[in-house]
């Protein structure tokens, strides 16, 4: 038999799949041929290696993507365009499960509306009114919206979104004594979720002020509970 | 892995199906590099990996609920990861039964060498490096059979190929794997 023919059994054998006696054909070859023994040699080398290699980090935007991805299966909508792109471009689409049914569709309308009104702001200043998300986010987080130019100190007070969910939530506190536990969870489930991805972006957005996903993830999620806290004041 | 870890990845498994985004995020720290890393030697390259591990967390995240610990949940992950990145590649039109972008690699006699200190130590950096430089078909074969474990008849379900394709295309690989660490020294 050949080397290229005992070549080809190297692998076979160092993994232990010959038979005995095809086991024992090669050790004599091994013995007598030290070209196909160096090859044996390294091929358990490299095989050993594959066994210890390092683990590595992913980046931590990763997460950030996942949990808002998350947060906004559990509100029913769709996640952004922007944000979803990696999975998108990888699975050709998602399908979603919404499980908090009273909440279903919020985040979808208003991603498609901060995706909306990013733009618009974008194609410059002069054409385009400054929201209070935009001013509240500009003031609260020291960063300067893309495109736009503060030309006067905002008059944020009432119009804020902060104080908006200020009231919203003044609104609910008197409420909710008159809601049934069924939906006293989902109010407590709906905010813990809706908070944290809040938080998170809010992390994200100070540790990355210049990535633009991270910013409409934030507006994103605030937009959302604010229209939350407003189907639970219409309760 | 240990059972107290087991028993943490069960319980936190349990409770992210209820929708628990804390333990979920728990998991996700504990088991992000195994994906990660994974997902990375598979795919060949840093971004493809990062999407895909999203995907695969977000894929977790659905179907969490349906795990009921027969099989520990590292073991359940790793399964789910294999399964969304051979789906990705095929989407990709990567046929991963057979020998990719090389065309089949002709057999032919490997050199040797009498010197005993050739390829002594394998740097691992080197080895992935390599790793990444493999064909698909061949960089498949070759992680889930010798960096995760996977037996041959195994890789062969996975792969809609024979064990023989399978063990055929591992020793390919690792003889490329050879020639390319050689050409680094």
């Amino acid at each position: 038999m050949s080397c290229q023919q005992h070549q080809q059994k190297l692998s076979d054998y160092i993994d232990g799949l010959l038979s005995a006696s095809e086991e024992a054909e090669l050790r004599v070859h091994l013995d007598e041929c030290s070209s196909c023994r160096v090859i044996c040699r390294d091929l358990i080398l490299i095989r050993e290696a594959c066994r210890d290699l390092p683990e590595y980090e992913p980046s931590p935007r990763v997460w950030e993507r996942i949990s808002a991805a998350i947060a906004a299966e559990s509100f029913g909508g769709i996640p952004s365009e922007r944000t979803n792109v990696g999975v998108r471009a990888l699975s050709g689409g998602v399908s979603y499960r919404p499980y908090l049914a009273m909440a279903a569709g919020l985040l979808a309308a208003v991603l498609v509306g901060v995706v909306f009104f990013s733009r618009s702001y974008r194609e410059g200043a002069s054409r385009v009114a400054q929201g209070p998300i935009v001013r509240w986010e500009a003031q609260q987080m020291g960063i300067e919206p893309m495109g736009l130019i503060l030309a006067h100190t905002p008059t944020i007070a009432a119009e804020t979104v902060e104080q908006h969910i200020r009231e919203l939530e003044h609104e609910i506190a008197r409420k909710r004594p008159t809601w049934g536990p069924d939906v006293e969870r989902l109010f407590e489930k709906n905010v813990a979720i809706i908070d944290r991805c809040i938080d998170r972006c809010r992390r994200a957005a100070q540790q990355n002020p210049s990535d633009p996903i991270v910013r409409e993830l934030y507006l994103a999620a605030i937009q959302a509970k604010l229209e939350m806290l407003k189907q639970f004041v219409a309760l | 892995m240990k059972a107290s870890e087991s028993a943490t990845d069960l319980e936190l498994a349990a409770r992210s199906a209820t929708g628990d985004v804390e333990a979920f995020e728990k998991l996700y720290e504990m088991h992000r590099r195994r994906v990660y890393s994974l997902c990375y030697r598979m795919l060949g390259n840093p971004t493809d990996a990062e999407d895909m591990t999203q995907e695969v967390f977000i894929q977790l995240y659905r179907k969490i609920g349906t795990f009921r610990g027969d099989s520990t949940f590292t073991t359940w992950l790793h399964r789910l990861t294999v399964n969304q990145v051979l789906m990705y590649l095929r989407r990709r039109g990567v046929r991963l039964e057979e020998t990719t972008e090389e065309g089949d690699m002709r057999d032919v006699v490997q050199q040797g060498t009498e010197r005993p200190d050739a390829m002594p130590i394998i740097d691992r950096i080197a080895l992935d490096q390599a790793i990444a430089q493999l064909p698909a078909g061949y960089r498949t074969v070759v992680v889930l059979h010798d960096v995760e474990g996977y037996e041959h008849e195994e890789i062969a379900a996975l792969l809609g190929c024979s064990v023989g394709t399978s063990k055929s295309q591992l020793h390919k690989a690792r003889l490329k794997l050879r020639s390319l660490l050689s050409r680094k020294e």
